[in-house]
């Protein structure tokens, strides 16, 4: 890892460039994460994730999948229980003895984002391993998300 | 990039991937079941829910309207009889699906391979009892009548058409925790139901209690302490003058067998379930018209054992509760007449020794002769687990249930082989039963109707627009010599098969009586003129609480019959707590028995969730019992005389030698148990706040399939054992219905849980409250599908054609 590129606060254009596509890649992953889900079984969101990371080979790839995923789920998560009033999810958080909704509906959500993050990880390397890596990316070899 | 690394995390993340989206042994696919676009929260429904305007399906004839009300009753409304049942099977499974394939598997020994290994015994049980059999023995019966047969194929193909329009986000909520897929339905499964609905009603007995209890009393005592008749009873029907034409029955003693059994049978439903219905002549009610009340009482299930439906074709109405799984209405009303039902609580099981002769259990001698078993190999997959093979011998009196393999672990029926004669096992055309009376305009359809209904016998109650109220009898009873069937039995006395039946001819029935009502609480059908053994002291205060109630009244409203069916009134404690009570006396006590003493003085003798002395009583009243019967206290399965016998010997007779504690020289009567029971009350706690409330001890609740986390606790209501509201733990009121047949007809209703069968469903518990606090709801009668009424939701169109 190298240390200027944690400890670096300047605001030069690249910094900013490399926010803008961890926004893009974020939103768009966002969106067709969900559109997916409702038509296809959850795991499509592995799909989904892998292939953004294979294509675009973003920085940060991890937290682009686990954002994502796991704000789709979480919002879905909670627009659901707010609609039935908890009647299920109390229900359910009693049967698996975790006390609070919130930790129900956040875990959930952290499950999607974990497999959502390491998918477009996972779809990252892969590209990186097995083609011939673009000079522009060779110094993102160590980076680790 | 190392490609190693590469490697390894792709393929960590197929594992868990694949790990999430399949179960693993029991545990359910965790990523599938936690998904918001498909796991449980597609199940965590709206308030209201929101369902499809209108549904193409291919069975249909014409189009069906089902306007669902503020309850989720549906109302359908269908041009002809084969839509109706199509759409009856479609809306009850689209409301109750895992509560119907959950009783068919269950009644035909086939839940271990939905639910895992913990099901197994069960199942070996349910097969070894023979539902399975019986009701193929039936549908072969029913199939012969094909007019009916496509009824029971049209509620199946509604059911089926309602599955094969789910995709897997819309399984209920059951089938994604067991990674399972609904089972299609076959008119197979209608009569599994219907059977397991019988064996609910009929399964109970404690002929191995009895057994021991019979030993140890002798023949004059066992007969004397729980199968006399009761001063002041009153039976259901009086008795009738062509009984004379029929032989009493054999009273040729019965041999109890010389075994003693040290454990009880499994898988027995409840004891000490029944109902009250009663129907009222205008004569007594307020508006001049008949009335008719039921409220049945049995285990508490959520969702419930029934499911209100309203089912209307351009020939009329019928409306009430139904069975999930069974098509037309259990009890209810329609255009001319309502009608309701009690057990019968007669005894059709009767469990016999097999004595095998031969080391491969299959040959054994019954009445002189060499008999073979047959046997019946039953494979059951098991999920989770290899298949199990067990092997059913099927003997002259019916199955072997217990032997050495069935309880495994106990050594008990190492020696012995039981086989168990159930009239459950016979085919017959129940469902057909309630197919005519659904569609029965008077007394006479309504009595040839319930000629079909067999098992389980049920006093049928009944009230018409015409202004007849009427009582049946109604089953096929087995003729049953006196004490016969008591206890477990030699083979021997197994009846011939010429003399099995009590002829329905026989069966009493009691219509328009002078009284000006009928009255049914599961009490004796009829006095001691019967020709025919019907064992058992039965029901004694429900009914003689309720009748007194119905004779001092005069015009009775719907609300006086209201608070009939909630009465939380202990005529028990009424009767009995005068004579404890004088007993003992005040001046010789010290604190806190003082107390307890003025509580109970103070007592105003309901049975009510908030009331104190009624924990006190109920544990006086159990001291009291374990000191008298302490010839039975023994560590076996062993039956105690009826509460209500044991009452009328402490009222008439203290001195009775069964007060006699036998380890002591002394001669005790009642009086010195009265006194001794009461000293061993707690003398924790001292203070009357400290006491426990009533509904605290009765600690009833509503079982889901045995999950706690989805179960109804602690709910807040009163009564007891033998008070009209009767709830006690896990059995209770579990249906109320008051049906006033005005020329406008007046129907309320309510019942523990609610119409869905879906713990995401506002609809899954929203009738408890009002249930637990005695209110009803109106029931909502539609005369037509154009009727507009705020109390409706909203309407579905099912239309043919996709």
């Amino acid at each position: 890892m190298k240390p200027t590129k944690t400890s670096s606060l300047s605001n030069n254009s690249g910094r900013a460039g490399e926010n803008n596509a961890f926004w893009f890649f974020t939103l768009s992953l966002t969106l067709f994460t969900f559109l997916l889900q409702l038509w296809f079984p959850w795991w499509i969101l592995v799909v989904i994730s892998w292939f953004l990371g294979y294509i675009a080979v973003p920085k940060k790839s991890f937290l682009i999948g686990f954002f994502s995923n796991a704000v789709v789920w979480f919002a879905y998560c909670f627009l659901i229980d707010l609609r039935n009033n908890s009647l299920l999810s109390r229900k359910i958080v009693e049967l698996t003895g975790l006390h609070y909704v919130t930790i129900l509906i956040i875990l959930i959500s952290v499950l999607a984002g974990v497999m959502g993050g390491l998918a477009c990880m996972s779809g990252k390397w892969i590209r990186q391993a097995y083609r011939k890596p673009e000079k522009n990316y060779e110094s993102e070899e160590s980076e680790t998300d | 990039m190392k490609k190693w690394k590469a490697r390894a995390l792709f393929g960590g993340l197929l594992i868990l991937t694949i790990a999430f989206s399949r179960g693993i042994g029991l545990v359910p696919p965790l990523a599938s079941l936690f998904s918001p676009f498909s796991g449980f929260w597609q199940n965590a429904e709206t308030r209201i829910p929101e369902l499809p305007a209108e549904i193409a399906t291919v069975n249909l004839n014409n189009r069906v309207t089902v306007k669902w009300d503020f309850n989720m009753v549906p109302h359908i409304f269908a041009g002809n009889e084969e839509d109706l049942i199509y759409a009856q099977g479609y809306v009850t499974a689209s409301m109750r699906l895992f509560q119907m394939e959950f009783l068919h598997r269950q009644a035909a020994g086939r839940l271990s391979e939905l639910m895992g290994p913990a099901f197994l015994s069960s199942d070996r049980f349910y097969r070894r009892m023979g539902l399975n059999r019986a009701a193929a023995l039936s549908l072969d019966t029913l199939r012969k009548d094909s007019h009916f047969y496509n009824l029971l194929l049209q509620y199946s193909k509604g059911v089926n058409d309602y599955i094969h329009s789910l995709s897997n986000r819309d399984f209920p909520l059951e089938y994604k925790i067991l990674d399972a897929t609904p089972e299609d339905w076959d008119p197979l499964h209608i009569v599994l139901i219907q059977k397991h609905f019988a064996y609910g009603m009929t399964g109970f007995d404690s002929d191995i209690e009895n057994t021991s209890t019979a030993a140890i009393l002798g023949e004059s005592d066992f007969l004397r302490l729980f199968f006399s008749f009761l001063p002041d009873d009153i039976p259901a029907c009086s008795p009738a003058t062509s009984w004379q034409n029929f032989a009493k029955p054999d009273t040729a003693h019965l041999v109890f067998p010389d075994v003693v059994l040290k454990k009880t049978g499994s898988f027995r439903p409840l004891p000490g379930t029944g109902s009250n219905s009663w129907a009222i002549s205008g004569r007594k009610t307020s508006t001049g018209k008949p009335v008719l009340c039921n409220d049945a009482h049995a285990p508490f299930k959520i969702p419930g054992t029934w499911f209100d439906i309203q089912m209307s074709t351009p020939s009329g109405y019928v409306y009430g509760a139904s069975i999930p799984g069974m098509p037309f209405v259990f009890m209810g009303m329609n255009d001319h007449l309502a009608w309701g039902g009690t057990n019968s609580v007669r005894d059709f099981k009767d469990w016999y020794i097999i004595r095998f002769s031969d080391a491969k259990r299959t040959r054994y001698s019954y009445k002189g002769r060499e008999e073979t078993c047959q046997l019946i190999p039953e494979i059951i997959r098991v999920r989770a687990g290899a298949d199990f093979y067990d092997t059913v011998r099927i003997t002259k009196a019916g199955p072997v249930i217990y032997d050495k393999s069935l309880l495994s672990g106990d050594s008990l029926y190492h020696s012995l082989d039981l086989a168990v004669d159930w009239a459950g096992q016979e085919p017959g055309r129940d469902i057909e039963a309630f197919y005519r009376i659904n569609k029965s305009s008077g007394v006479q359809d309504f009595k040839s109707a319930i000629q079909l209904s067999g098992c389980p016998g049920i006093n049928f109650t009944l009230a018409t627009r015409t202004g007849d109220v009427g009582l049946f009898h109604q089953g096929k009873f087995l003729n049953h010599k006196v004490l016969h069937g008591t206890t477990l039995m030699e083979l021997n006395n197994r009846a011939e098969d010429k003399n099995r039946w009590i002829p329905q001819t026989a069966n009493p029935f009691e219509l328009n009586p002078t009284i000006g009502f009928v009255l049914s609480t599961n009490q004796s059908p009829t006095n001691s003129s019967y020709p025919y053994w019907v064992g058992g002291t039965l029901e004694y205060y429900r009914n003689r609480r309720i009748y007194k109630m119905l004779t001092s009244l005069n015009r009775i409203s719907p609300e006086s019959n209201k608070n009939i069916q909630n009465d939380n009134y202990y005529l028990l404690a009424a009767e009995v707590l005068p004579v404890l009570l004088k007993t003992v006396n005040p001046a010789d006590l010290k604190k806190p028995w003082v107390q307890y003493h003025r509580i109970l003085l103070n007592w105003d003798l309901f049975a009510n969730p908030q009331s104190k002395p009624m924990t006190l009583f109920t544990n006086w009243w159990n001291l009291f019992k374990q000191l008298t019967w302490d010839e039975l206290n023994l560590e076996i399965p062993i039956a105690k005389p009826p509460d209500a016998v044991l009452a009328q010997i402490l009222i008439a007779d203290p001195e009775n030698p069964v007060f006699d504690i036998r380890t002591t020289p002394e001669k005790e009567t009642a009086a010195d148990l009265i006194r001794q029971s009461f000293g061993m009350l707690p003398a924790q706690p001292t203070h009357i706040h400290d006491i426990p409330v009533w509904a605290e001890v009765n600690h009833t609740q509503l079982d889901y399939y045995g999950i706690d986390a989805f179960s109804v606790k602690n709910l807040d209501v009163g009564g007891y054992q033998t008070t009209i509201n009767m709830n006690t733990g896990n059995k209770g009121v579990v249906y109320r219905m008051i049906i006033s047949l005005e020329d406008e007809p007046y129907a309320w209703g309510v019942y523990p849980g609610g119409q869905s069968g879906n713990p995401g469903s506002y609809f899954f518990n929203n009738l408890t409250e009002s249930w637990a606090s005695g209110d009803y709801y109106d029931w909502l009668i539609l005369k037509s599908e154009h009727e507009t009424n705020k109390n409706i939701l909203f309407e579905q169109q099912l239309r043919p054609g996709r």
